[in-house]
């Protein structure tokens, strides 16, 4: 408490008692915890966000590492890879088909799963939601540790996936029957699958905790006077994928299961009858009843109908929280309110609405009838309206500002860069006869990359180095974190950018070796362009990782708000105690009050009252 | 502070620069791949001790690479009496008669690699030369063709130069260690590097990938003698279906000639490996004589595939309903066909005689092996699949001379050919669909040959 | 550093529009076009990369030019402003119309790609009598021709393996089969791709208009040999396509002999 106080005195902007006039706030007893209770089985909504942030953080190594891999062979197929050579010494080191099929379902999967959700809603959800509402923590806190730790058997499954004969799943991401559900079919669908399955059914159990909680959080332990429409845009953007959350994941948690049963009780909800895979046929009793699918009569089309009700919405999932993020830093860093507050809200609601009726864009030709890809179609269309919007009012954000460029700020222009590209890149999936030739080419790759990587990963980079004042009370270094930007900005361009022309000329994903079809073997040495911008970019994040941890520990100290922004979570002490706020809180006006003529300073604080 | 970042960038970009340039002059060097002895020549006793003593491995391991090479310069080794005729399997160029691998009409291999090559021969006319991409897996030519290439400054590359450009990739024809690293590249995962369908693929292939050693391969029309080059290369170039093994059409009739050509070392190499274990078995000593004889013996089993060749004279002749219900009786009858009793009486593969029950774990398994140990199933014969090809004489010859390797039997002498050929059709029939027979059937006696099936269908 | 940043930004629509313009020179750009419908898929991606160009333009210009102009160390205060009713409708409205007009601009071509009601009914080969059934397994294309009987699925059938051979200038219809997981058809030239569903028997009808050899690669991950599933798609004149049934035929009812296999 003493700690906190003396950062109060530091920050200029808030007067002592200044929040006086507020309800008192449930106050929190302070005792000492041991290590355990503190930081492993912590309620503490603080610690576990750094809980999610820490183990995303690691997932992200490894998600890279293997990216690094996929390129690798993309470039130089069947030479010996460095740092996996050992596994293969039959092969003189170069890896094996399967190996490499593992390789791009895991990287996918652990991407999506293990790294962009958690940290978007695990890392920054956690710890921002209770902040910038002025709760002193989330309405169910164990439910909240509970949350993580059921983060902790599917980080299990899905390593021990890597261990099990076979290898992990190489079904890809998406894990389409029956290649995923018939053993025999690929070496990954042996037991990997069933990890991979385990794995992210725990996931979905975690983030269906974590969601009740923050919807709950906000609609009930908002400080008095913070309106829904005086939230700001991060806490919008977590709720409304909250809600996403809350209505897909169900579908996907009993897609996963259906395919559980399908793997292990031989039941058939994905698998036709007559199929000979790997040489079993079904009709031979001998094997055929019990590995094929003894009912059989499935319909492969309805793991993918389940499957992308819940992964498109998951899609937004990875994007909106970014979304929100880029909208704070870049009213506070522009000195400028959000430029059309309530359509930012509006479109928020219609992206998630409208995420729901949009999965069909990823089944134009999956064989679904084409009818249904005509509605499909004019809804995915209609779905980048709101993107749009959003990307203007970004853009209007920023007119007339007074932009600091540090770090932070660096970051989310560069979000809205690559989010421009990603978004518009995405209309040619949606138009149907278009997808007919760019469906699982390069261009989609290009494009979901330029959303995820680009769009949220850079937001993630950016709202890491906003809020770390807040987590640590240290600010990151700024020429460092610029240096990161610079290289990670040109690099992901460089890297991601060309795979739209690799894609127009037909590249296909998820092939190992792609240059013996005549009609792609002049593309290696592009390949070979974007493998080596990779392989920079990801070396270039050494900046990141040396500046994260030595500013945890020697960074500046800085006092409660460091950047002059507005909303609550800069009233608390950095990093705030337990119980978060040391003095009451009452709230008087929207999050982005910059530059107002009513007052000197070219900010107001939410809690300041005129 | 303000130049700081420029310079980082620049210097950023510096390195990405010189990234790309170290990549240009060297790529990663390709994989180096090691011949190993089989795990029957490095089996342990019951003692504990290996059967072969170690020295004498290391014997059997030397001469192998003394005959056949490494599989990065794979070659056989010349026997004095071939200098004397000419002959010197490791030519790189397409080698016409001796060994009986004259079966291809060289005219034919440039007409297929003007096929093969025409986006680079297109390049190389239209004189865009840095459009003529030539790939990973042929080094020699990629070599050839950078050595032409800086014969010839790019300004005065002439209509000469390109007369021999295209020649080179005309006249291609892979050299043994060409067609082991494209082997390294499409074949080695699942085949194993010494041919012993041991790659990291394998386990999860069913049925396993083909291990050359024994010098036994199924799918030949050779009976049960070492294949004619004509035989592996039928099945390069049709794949094996209903197995992992696909075709390879996509690369030129020159390189799956090369990768016979580097089988046929790997399946002698593997040959004479058994031999000399067997020789060690019985002698308990080797002399480099041995290695001699066998190797010789082995060649000569491997020259003489071609006159082994098993023909059907006379046309093939068309199924009729009597021919089909003929062959029905001869695949029911115990005496003759005796078909019934492993593929089952309505050929779906599950015959009695082709299952045990095992008295350990009380469940049904399969009765057979085949040579190289892996438990064997009968054909279902309703599926339509058959792995040596599913031509009326693919299904003669399987018949007529059984499977090598498998327990596929040679058929009986009292089965004629006529009798053999109503069996074929029979065994066609299993897999017809019935209601487009009855379209066709329709069609035939209906409205002449091409009414409209849908009206079949509705049938 | 200002500048630096903006010209970083500003960097981006200038490569990213620069790469698009020399794509095809760089031979980034697609494959020649073989099949009836395809220059109409050309056409509409071009539609949309050209809308989808012009605002990529307009937006990363302005998010430079912003990031350049206001970041300067100006004096006072900046703009205080929440929002602007009549700008957020023009580009609400705006892009809706553009939109919806991208939406039904794609639909006639793709009702006359996929739609089964506007298979071909008249010509030679229609969805009841198609060409041929091809059929994808791991790793591996085969394609069934109807024999004399003209019925696939008969004793009669021809067999062939990587190769699709099909006749010039002719509306081809065929029927796609898998027999274990989901492949797709896909061959770039002709835009044209297809997923194979296992249980299903889809069929798909294109009309190629230059003979040649095309590629046949398989789309949709289908195991570890998913790069290995090649094909090999031939569109030639309609004489050398019967002689090339004929040889077919000879070759399936040969005695083996003259090939020597």
């Amino acid at each position: 408490m003493s700690q906190a106080t003396t950062h109060a005195a530091n920050s200029p902007h808030l007067e002592p008692g200044e929040g006086e006039a507020g309800t008192v706030r449930e106050h929190h007893d302070h005792h000492e915890l041991g290590f355990l209770r503190k930081w492993i089985f912590s309620v503490d909504h603080k610690v576990i966000g750094m809980q999610f942030l820490f183990s995303g953080l690691v997932f992200l190594a490894l998600g890279g590492l293997m990216a690094m891999a996929i390129r690798y062979q993309l470039a130089w197929p069947w030479r010996p890879m460095p740092g996996l050579a050992w596994m293969f010494p039959a092969t003189g080191g170069a890896i094996s088909p399967e190996f490499y099929t593992m390789l791009f379902t895991m990287h996918g999967t652990i991407m999506i799963f293990f790294v962009m959700i958690p940290l978007l809603t695990g890392a920054f959800g956690n710890f921002l939601i209770p902040l910038m509402i002025g709760a002193p923590d989330m309405a169910f806190p164990r439910l909240n540790m509970f949350g993580y730790w059921a983060m902790v058997p599917a980080f299990f499954f899905i390593l021990l996936g890597f261990f099990v004969e076979g290898g992990h799943a190489a079904g890809g991401w998406t894990s389409y029957p029956p290649l995923s559900t018939i053993e025999a079919a690929a070496p990954g669908s042996l037991t990997g699958q069933t990890c991979w399955l385990l794995g992210l059914t725990w996931v979905g159990v975690s983030s269906m905790m974590g969601a009740v909680n923050y919807v709950t959080t906000i609609v009930k332990m908002r400080a008095p006077g913070l309106t829904m429409m005086r939230l700001p845009l991060t806490i919008w953007s977590l709720m409304i994928t909250s809600l996403l959350q809350l209505f897909a994941l169900p579908v996907l948690t009993a897609a996963s299961i259906l395919q559980l049963l399908d793997r292990t009780l031989n039941t058939g909800f994905f698998t036709p009858t007559n199929l000979q895979v790997n040489n079993i046929t079904p009709d031979s009793f001998l094997y055929g009843a019990d590995s094929v699918g003894a009912a059989a009569g499935g319909q492969p089309l309805l793991w993918q109908h389940l499957f992308w009700f819940y992964s498109h919405p998951a899609v937004y999932i990875l994007v909106l929280p970014a979304m929100g993020f880029t909208s704070d830093i870049l009213a506070v860093h522009a000195r400028k309110s959000v430029f059309g507050y309530k359509p930012m809200v509006y479109s928020l609601c219609a992206i998630a609405g409208l995420g729901f009726i949009v999965w069909g864009h990823h089944m134009f030709t999956s064989g679904m009838n084409p009818a249904l890809g005509m509605t499909f179609m004019v809804s995915t269309v209609m779905i980048a309206l709101p993107s749009a919007i959003k990307v203007f009012n970004w853009l209007g954000t920023l007119w007339g500002g007074r932009i600091h460029l540090r770090t932070p700020m660096l970051f989310a222009c560069a979000f809205v860069s690559m989010f421009i590209i990603g978004g518009l890149s995405g209309i040619w999936m949606a138009a149907t006869p278009v997808d007919i030739y760019i469906h699982d080419t390069y261009i989609v790759v290009a494009h979901f990359h330029y959303v995820v990587f680009a769009g949220s990963l850079f937001a993630i980079f950016a709202a890491v180095y906003h809020w770390f004042p807040k987590m640590f009370g240290r600010v990151m270094n700024e020429t460092v974190g610029k240096i990161h930007f610079v290289g990670s900005f040109i690099f992901t361009n460089m890297t991601f950018y060309m795979m739209h022309q690799v894609g127009v000329a037909g590249l296909m994903r998820r092939t190992a070796d792609p240059y013996a079809y005549d009609v792609y073997q002049h593309l290696q040495p592009i390949n070979e362009f974007i493998t080596i911008s990779a392989f920079c970019m990801f070396a270039w994040q050494i900046f990141f990782v040396v500046n994260f941890f030595h500013s945890m520990f020697w960074g500046k100290r800085v006092g409660r708000n460091p950047w002059n922004a507005a909303s609550l979570e800069w009233d608390a002490p950095s990093p705030p105690g337990h119980g978060n706020f040391d003095r009451p809180l009452e709230v008087y006006r929207g999050a982005y009050e910059f530059n107002s003529p009513e007052v000197a300073e070219d900010f107001i604080p939410q809690t300041r009252k005129l | 502070m303000s130049l700081r970042l420029p310079l980082c960038a620049v210097s950023g970009l510096a390195l990405w620069v010189s990234a790309c340039q170290l990549d240009k002059d060297q790529k990663p060097a390709r994989g180096v791949v090691h011949y190993s002895l089989s795990s029957a020549t490095t089996a342990l006793g019951s003692d504990g001790e290996p059967v072969i003593s170690a020295s004498a491995q290391a014997g059997i391991a030397g001469s192998l690479e003394m005959l056949f090479g490494t599989p990065q310069a794979p070659s056989y080794q010349l026997l004095p009496e071939w200098k004397d005729e000419g002959f010197d399997p490791n030519w790189p160029q397409y080698p016409e008669g001796e060994d009986g691998s004259g079966e291809v009409d060289p005219a034919e291999l440039v007409a297929n690699n003007q096929m093969y090559w025409r986006r680079q021969l297109t390049a190389i006319d239209a004189g865009l030369w840095d459009r003529v991409f030539v790939q990973d897996f042929t080094p020699d030519l990629l070599a050839r063709w950078k050595a032409l290439c800086a014969e010839t400054p790019v300004e005065a590359r002439n209509d000469e130069f390109k007369k021999a450009a295209r020649e080179l990739f005309e006249n291609y024809y892979p050299t043994l260690a060409a067609s082991a690293e494209l082997y390294r590249q499409q074949c080695l995962h699942c085949h194993g590097p010494e041919g012993g369908g041991n790659g990291p693929t394998a386990p999860f292939l069913n049925p396993r990938p083909r291990d050359y050693r024994h010098g036994t391969f199924k799918f030949t029309a050779v009976g049960k003698a070492q294949p004619r080059r004509v035989d592996l290369y039928r099945i390069l170039d049709e794949g094996v279906t209903g197995t992992s093994m696909p075709s390879f059409r996509r690369f030129s009739r020159a390189q799956l000639h090369g990768l016979v050509d580097y089988v046929r070392l790997l399946s002698m190499r593997g040959m004479v490996e058994r031999s000399l274990v067997a020789t060690y078995t019985e002698e308990e000593t080797l002399t480099s004589g041995d290695t001699i004889d066998a190797y010789t013996e082995v060649w000569e089993k491997w020259q003489k595939a071609d006159s082994k060749v098993l023909n059907f004279d006379g046309l093939v002749p068309a199924p009729t309903a009597e021919t089909i219900a003929h062959g029905r009786e001869l695949f029911m009858d115990a005496k003759t066909g005796n078909c019934f009793s492993c593929h089952g009486p309505e050929g779906r593969g599950d015959g009695t005689s082709a299952f045990v029950l095992n008295p350990e774990t009380h469940k049904v398994v399969p009765a057979y092996k085949d040579d190289w140990g892996n438990e064997i199933l009968p054909r279902n014969l309703r599926l339509g699949v058959f792995r040596g090809g599913g031509r009326p004489i693919d299904i003669y010859r399987r018949i007529k001379y059984g499977i090598a390797g498998g327990p596929m039997p040679e058929a009986a002498s009292s089965l004629s050919s006529d009798d053999i050929w109503h069996l074929v059709h029979y065994v066609g029939s299993l897999s017809e669909r019935p209601k487009h027979k009855a379209a066709a059937a329709h069609a035939d006696h209906g409205d002449g040959a091409h009414s409209d099936g849908a009206s079949g269908e509705k049938h | 550093m200002r500048y630096f940043f903006t010209l970083m930004l500003l960097l981006v629509p200038i490569l990213g529009v620069w790469t698009f313009v020399e794509a095809d020179r760089w031979q980034l750009w697609f494959p020649q076009n073989v099949s009836s419908f395809g220059a109409e898929i050309d056409g509409l991606f071009d539609l949309i990369m050209y809308m989808v160009g012009f605002t990529f333009i307009v937006t990363e210009v302005a998010l430079a030019w912003f990031v350049f102009k206001y970041s300067a160390n100006r004096p006072g205060k900046g703009a205080f402003t929440h929002g602007s009713h009549k700008l957020e409708m023009i580009w609400t409205a705006i892009p809706a119309v553009a939109l919806l007009f991208i939406a039904f601009a794609q639909m006639e071509t793709w009702a006359k790609v996929k739609f089964e009601s506007n298979f071909p009914k008249e010509g030679k080969y229609t969805k009841e009598r198609p060409i041929a059934e091809l059929w994808a397994s791991q790793f591996d294309w085969r394609v069934r021709y109807p024999g004399d009987d003209g019925v696939i699925g008969t004793v009669d059938d021809l067999e062939r393996s990587y190769e699709f051979v099909v006749p010039v200038n002719t509306d081809v219809v065929f029927h796609l089969r898998s027999r274990d997981v989901i492949h797709s058809f896909f061959v770039p030239e002709f835009r044209l791709k297809q997923d194979v569903l296992p249980g299903h028997t889809i069929p798909v009808w294109f009309r190629a208009e230059k003979e040649g050899i095309y590629d046949l690669v398989c789309a949709e991950l289908c195991g570890w040999g998913h790069y290995k599933m090649s094909g090999r798609m031939t569109v030639v004149s309609q004489a050398d396509f019967d002689k090339r049934m004929a040889d077919i035929k000879a070759e399936w009812f040969s005695n083996g002999k003259e090939q020597g296999q």
